[in-house]
């Protein structure tokens, strides 16, 4: 078991903690549901230093980056994020992943924490001819998220004003006064406003509290892991092992906006690159429940009597106080704005296909 | 934890309270506990004739699933519409305004009562199950 560096603090303030990828990590402070409405409405503070994080470096690290990455990573701009997947040969997704670049010698690789040994050898496997370094910077950085609409209020008043000034989505920066070292970015897995901190590990505890301390006149929540998957369940963000995994491509999990063509050839380009222009067999979906009940993984999904697909993800929404899911149905059987019906013990019950974000009024 | 001493129990962490003519029947405290917060109480329709041991409904956490079966024997009398806007009572109040269903109990069948388990009986299980 891993403990991240605020496992302490967590502890002092009565979270309830879970096993997760190998990590202790809270699950719940003050309740799910409260959580979830403070990241909506004001603000909420997450530890998320499972995440791992690699960087490569090295006189070739872009051709590298772009090679492995379903993104475009040359044609991303110096203190830019951005989203993308490593697949393999054949499509099936490694790990979905932001990469940040500090120049065309140097990217960071932001991972899930259950696939970062897996990534790191992927990357490993893969760079022979490349003059690149690779190092696995996981323990190094503690990772903090400020998440919710009041989060630039709450960074301006634990950093200082004008700390996070001119700073546009998807980009970051290395911060310096009392937070010198760590890298800030306006990115996030809520569907709101926010920022991901990477925070030298030592200096985790000082920032949290800082950040907690600033952010009680906005309203900030302690958040744990419970309110950060709903959160990302109602914005429609993809879960690594429920909407993708090793089976399953970005192109099938809706992600097509996030492989580029025509950046030249990365691993995997082919097999996506025949099924954006043949179409996948399957899809991604989002839906809401007309009738009572929660949508869970595994659920089955029907239109007219017939099984088309399965729930990926499901919860009941704390915004609508309906469920609301994510399924993997067959291609093209499914336009926003059908119903549907989610088998929940036995029953088939109504649902209506939505677009993402899920948690916006309105049922279609 | 909180198991009290007029209650009998199941194995699947239900609480049957015998009033004049029925079983209240919930779910305990150290269920609720280990659930989390409950977001969804999927109740049955009255008249329902429940068999011991059928499954009758569920509570739902945020994270898990958890089946609901009958201690005893009998027709539901009444369900718990209250739960169907706050199914948080349930954690609130487990054995109070969180109860979830009534079954008749004119025909009830005393070898079924006898089969569930005493406040001593489940507050033996739940220590194992911490343990376990």
């Amino acid at each position: 078991m891993t403990y991240t560096p605020l496992y302490e603090t967590h502890k002092s303030f009565g979270a309830k903690m879970i096993d997760f990828a190998g990590w202790k990590l809270p699950l719940q402070f003050e309740g799910i549901k409260r959580e979830h409405m403070a990241v909506r409405t004001a603000c909420g503070l997450f530890d998320v230093s499972h995440m791992g994080e690699i960087e490569i470096t090295g006189t070739q690290a872009e051709a590298f980056c772009q090679k492995l990455n379903t993104n475009d990573m040359a044609g991303l701009r110096d203190g830019r994020a951005r989203y993308g997947l490593f697949c393999y040969p054949d499509g099936g997704a490694i790990d979905d992943l932001i990469t940040y670049r500090f120049s065309a010698e140097h990217f960071l690789v932001c991972v899930n924490a259950s696939n970062t040994e897996k990534v790191y050898r992927w990357v490993g496997d893969n760079c022979e001819g490349f003059d690149v370094e690779i190092i696995d910077a996981s323990s190094a950085y503690a990772q903090i998220a400020v998440q919710g609409p009041r989060s630039v209020s709450v960074m301006e008043r634990a950093l200082g004003e004008g700390s996070v000034r001119d700073f546009p989505r998807f980009s970051f920066r290395i911060l310096e006064g009392d937070a010198v070292g760590v890298i800030a970015a306006r990115t996030g897995y809520t569907g709101e406003d926010g920022f991901e901190l990477f925070v030298p590990a030592g200096d985790a505890v000082g920032i949290w509290e800082k950040l907690f301390e600033s952010g009680s006149e906005f309203g900030i929540a302690l958040c744990g892991l419970g309110a950060r998957d709903t959160l990302r369940m109602e914005a429609g963000y993809p879960l690594y092992g429920n909407e993708l995994d090793e089976k399953t491509t970005p192109v099938e999990a809706g992600l097509n906006r996030y492989v580029k063509m025509d950046k030249g050839d990365f691993i995997g380009r082919d097999v996506l690159l025949e099924q954006v222009e043949s179409g996948a067999a399957r899809e991604s979906i989002g839906f809401k429940m007309l009738d009572r009940g929660v949508p869970r993984h595994g659920y089955g999904v029907v239109k007219n009597g017939k099984k088309i697909g399965e729930v990926t993800s499901g919860t009941m929404s704390p915004v609508l106080g309906i469920g609301v899911g994510i399924a993997s149905v067959a291609s093209g059987e499914v336009k926003c704005g059908d119903e549907i019906g989610v088998e929940i013990r036995g029953d088939v019950r109504k649902a209506v296909s939505s677009e993402f974000p899920l948690h916006k009024d309105g049922m279609s | 934890m909180s198991v009290p001493k007029d209650l009998k129990y199941t194995e699947e962490h239900e609480w049957v309270r015998f009033e004049e003519d029925r079983a209240v029947i919930g779910i305990t405290d150290y269920a609720q506990e280990a659930l989390g917060e409950i977001v969804f109480v999927e109740l049955p329709v009255e008249g329902e004739e429940l068999v011991q041991g059928d499954s009758f409904g569920a509570a739902e956490s945020t994270k898990a699933v958890s089946e609901l079966f009958a201690p005893v024997s009998g027709e539901i009398a009444e369900v718990n519409d209250l739960l169907v806007d706050s199914p948080e009572l349930v954690n609130a109040d487990p054995y109070g305004d969180g109860w979830i269903v009534k079954i008749h109990t004119d025909e009830l069948d005393k070898s079924e009562v006898e089969s569930l388990l005493d406040p001593s009986g489940y507050e033996e299980l739940i220590e194992d199950e911490e343990d376990a």
